[in-house]
């Protein structure tokens, strides 16, 4: 069965990119002009995955995710930023959306992307292998919200792939939900000092050792992100 | 040529043109503009991105994700702009294909065997020129 796809975004131009790298794969793609749009069409039909932006007149993209999550509906999202736009992510990620792209992206980017979230769904932790399936697999544990069993994936990950930053800078982000800051830090100097040039680990360092603490820009491993402004 | 990533940074009468051709090919693009109004020269099918930023500063590349780009075309107004830009493109993001327009023939030949093709628009009418004044008389003569 095809799986089936919405875009949101009130630009003809990202829509026409995503319908063309998306084209070649077997899902099913709808289009959405604004917010509005995408709810009466969220209304009409089931849908697998949504891509929606977060910047839109009107409706945003955050408001639609809300009223998609108070209507019940389960469905993945992946949050398209503008260049260095993450400050919501937070909100986000209560909102059962965890999976950020910045604007431009590749076709490759998109597709791995969308490739790897419709896939989460079907992981199994008795069934789980490499290392990138915990890495997915916490992410997973993140969205429903079962905190404890993310952190023991990543823990476990860590084994797997010593030296990959990622399962770091995600343990620091929990740490921070616990509102446990010098263990947030911690875990994002050890991603640091596994890969210097990792992105969101720096930028999370960065906004927590401010002197006025914000959860405002988390980054929850975006590398295309840089800083806010 | 089929899905390349490509950045073309200039969106004047040439760079616009060549995100229309482009774009029928199905590449992913993106267009750099220091003028948001320029945006308003590209075709109604062009379907990529578009960024309003100054894009001989470093950032500006990276934002648009030089890093991942497949090709990188230079077509602002200004030869140098041009050059100093796929020189960066080539030499430090070490981009497969940089292409530049350039009006100078002079310098023109300065860049062969660098990896970077140079379209200097100016010899190419020249030889269009010449090349019909060819025909011409070959049709004129006894």
């Amino acid at each position: 069965m095809k799986q089936h796809i919405l875009v949101v975004d009130d630009e003809k131009n990202i829509r026409m990119t995503l319908t063309q790298c998306l084209a070649d794969e077997a899902y099913t793609i709808d289009l959405a002009v604004n917010g509005e749009d995408a709810l009466i069409q969220l209304s009409q039909a089931d849908y697998d995955l949504i891509l929606l932006d977060i910047k839109m007149p009107g409706l945003d993209g955050m408001e639609v995710l809300k009223k998609i999550r108070d209507r019940g509906i389960q469905v993945n999202v992946i949050m398209m930023t503008a260049y260095g736009t993450v400050e919501r992510a937070v909100e986000a990620m209560k909102l059962g959306a965890i999976d950020f792209i910045s604007k431009p992206f590749t076709p490759s980017e998109i597709r791995k992307l969308v490739q790897s979230v419709l896939q989460r769904h079907v992981l199994k932790e008795t069934e789980l292998n490499h290392f990138e399936e915990y890495l997915e697999f916490a992410k997973k544990c993140l969205l429903e919200q079962h905190y404890e069993k993310a952190e023991e994936i990543l823990i476990k990950s860590i084994t797997l792939n010593v030296e990959a930053p990622e399962p770091h800078n995600l343990l620091g982000v929990l740490a921070e939900y616990y509102r446990d800051i010098p263990r947030a830090q911690k875990h994002y100097r050890a991603a640091l000092a596994l890969d210097p040039t990792y992105r969101p680990a720096d930028q999370n360092l960065e906004r927590t050792v401010q002197w006025k603490y914000s959860q405002a820009g988390m980054n929850l491993g975006d590398r295309d992100d840089t800083d806010e402004r | 040529m089929k899905d390349k990533y490509i950045i073309i940074v200039g969106c004047g009468r040439l760079g616009a043109h060549v995100a229309k051709m482009f774009t029928r090919s199905r590449n992913s693009l993106v267009m750099i503009d220091k003028d948001a109004t320029a945006f308003s020269r590209l075709s109604e099918e062009y379907s990529g991105f578009t960024i309003e930023a100054d894009a001989v500063e470093q950032d500006t590349l990276l934002r648009a994700k030089i890093d991942q780009a497949d090709v990188l075309v230079a077509t602002t107004d200004d030869d140098n702009t041009n050059i100093m830009i796929a020189q960066v493109a080539r030499e430090i993001h070490h981009v497969p294909e940089v292409m530049l327009r350039i009006y100078d023939p002079s310098r023109a030949k300065i860049y062969e065997g660098t990896g970077i093709t140079t379209i200097c628009t100016t010899l190419l009418a020249a030889e269009a020129f010449s090349q019909a004044l060819g025909s011409q008389e070959g049709v004129t003569a006894p």
